[in-house]
């Protein structure tokens, strides 16, 4: 697993619609050129104003990963290993319910 | 002022452009002599007609169907106004059907040409299909829509996205993104011909 040298990958997952505007996020999963199987992956998740989302867990890849101050991170080995998992939440303690998400074009 | 400056003041809800809707479009149009005849008829005054295109362009979001492009404003507007004399059936106790309008068989041919649909409208509606059968592909299995924008987002071969994801071959990279092209299409047929509500 690598990404091409001087080739930087970033993957956009986004909220489905809430009612609450504050509820929505977007999350940017970035992939530097010549990443490797030990790199760690930045993923920064910001909320529907745009600001950072604060203390959270984002279910990735299979995995539950800690979100502080709107960033998290995953290692490329982990990403891999979990590429087949379907589910994308945001845990979010200020909310009642997870919100899902997907990946998109963006 | 231009067709676009008066078009977004519309759009705005701003007084100094539906001045002009009054002044250009509904007062004219209201004292044209067959205008005049039917809305003597059908019991309409030219404050219905505002009120009526005030309600569809603004309530209705019909004002997103003009596409700004360099065409008359005023005569896209007064195509509405002119529908809705057409289309004022008495019988229906002063209910107003614009899509009865080129029906009725008294209107010229202007009324026929009422916009329904733009292509912005349709290219939208498409885009959100296209991301709804996208969402489906990601409950099929992730791995698909990784592959899908690694190589028609981010240009990757099949080598490359053979490394990135760690998959067994670039052949396979292949078949896995030619059942994604197969799946989607699939998807979007399906929800062409059997549309939600």
């Amino acid at each position: 697993m690598k990404t091409p040298e001087g080739k930087t990958i970033t993957f956009t997952f986004m909220s489905q619609p809430t009612k609450d505007p504050k509820g929505c996020w977007v999350a940017k999963l970035t992939f530097p050129g010549g990443s490797g199987e030990d790199s760690i992956l930045p993923i920064e998740i910001v909320q529907g104003d745009g600001s950072p989302v604060p203390d959270a867990i984002f279910e990735f890849a299979g995995r539950r990963l800690a979100v502080r101050d709107g960033k998290a991170r995953i290692s490329f080995a982990d990403f891999v290993r979990g590429k087949h998992e379907s589910a994308l939440w945001l845990h979010r303690k200020d909310f009642a319910s997870p919100i899902p998400g997907g990946l998109t074009f963006a | 002022m231009t067709d676009h400056e008066w078009y977004e003041l519309v759009k705005a809800g701003e007084d100094a452009g539906w001045k002009l809707v009054w002044e250009k479009v509904v007062e004219p149009e209201s004292k044209s002599q067959r205008s005049a005849e039917l809305m003597k008829r059908y019991s309409l005054t030219a404050g219905d007609l505002m009120g009526m295109l005030y309600e569809d362009m603004l309530g209705r979001r019909k004002i997103d169907l003009y596409r700004d492009d360099g065409g008359s404003f005023q005569g896209w507007l007064r195509t509405y106004v002119r529908g809705y004399i057409l289309g004022a059936d008495p019988n229906k106790h002063g209910e107003i059907s614009i899509d009865g309008a080129y029906r009725d068989g008294e209107g010229e041919s202007e009324a026929m040409n009422i916009p329904k649909h733009d292509h912005e409208v349709v290219r939208r509606e498409v885009w959100q299909m296209t991301l709804w059968c996208f969402r489906e592909l990601w409950n099929e299995d992730p791995e698909r829509c990784y592959i899908h924008l690694l190589k028609t987002r981010f240009f990757f071969s099949s080598e490359e996205v053979r490394d990135f994801l760690d998959i067994s071959s670039s052949a396979n990279v292949d078949q896995i993104f030619s059942r994604s092209i197969k799946f989607m299409r699939q998807r979007y047929v399906y929800h062409d011909t059997h549309p939600k509500g």
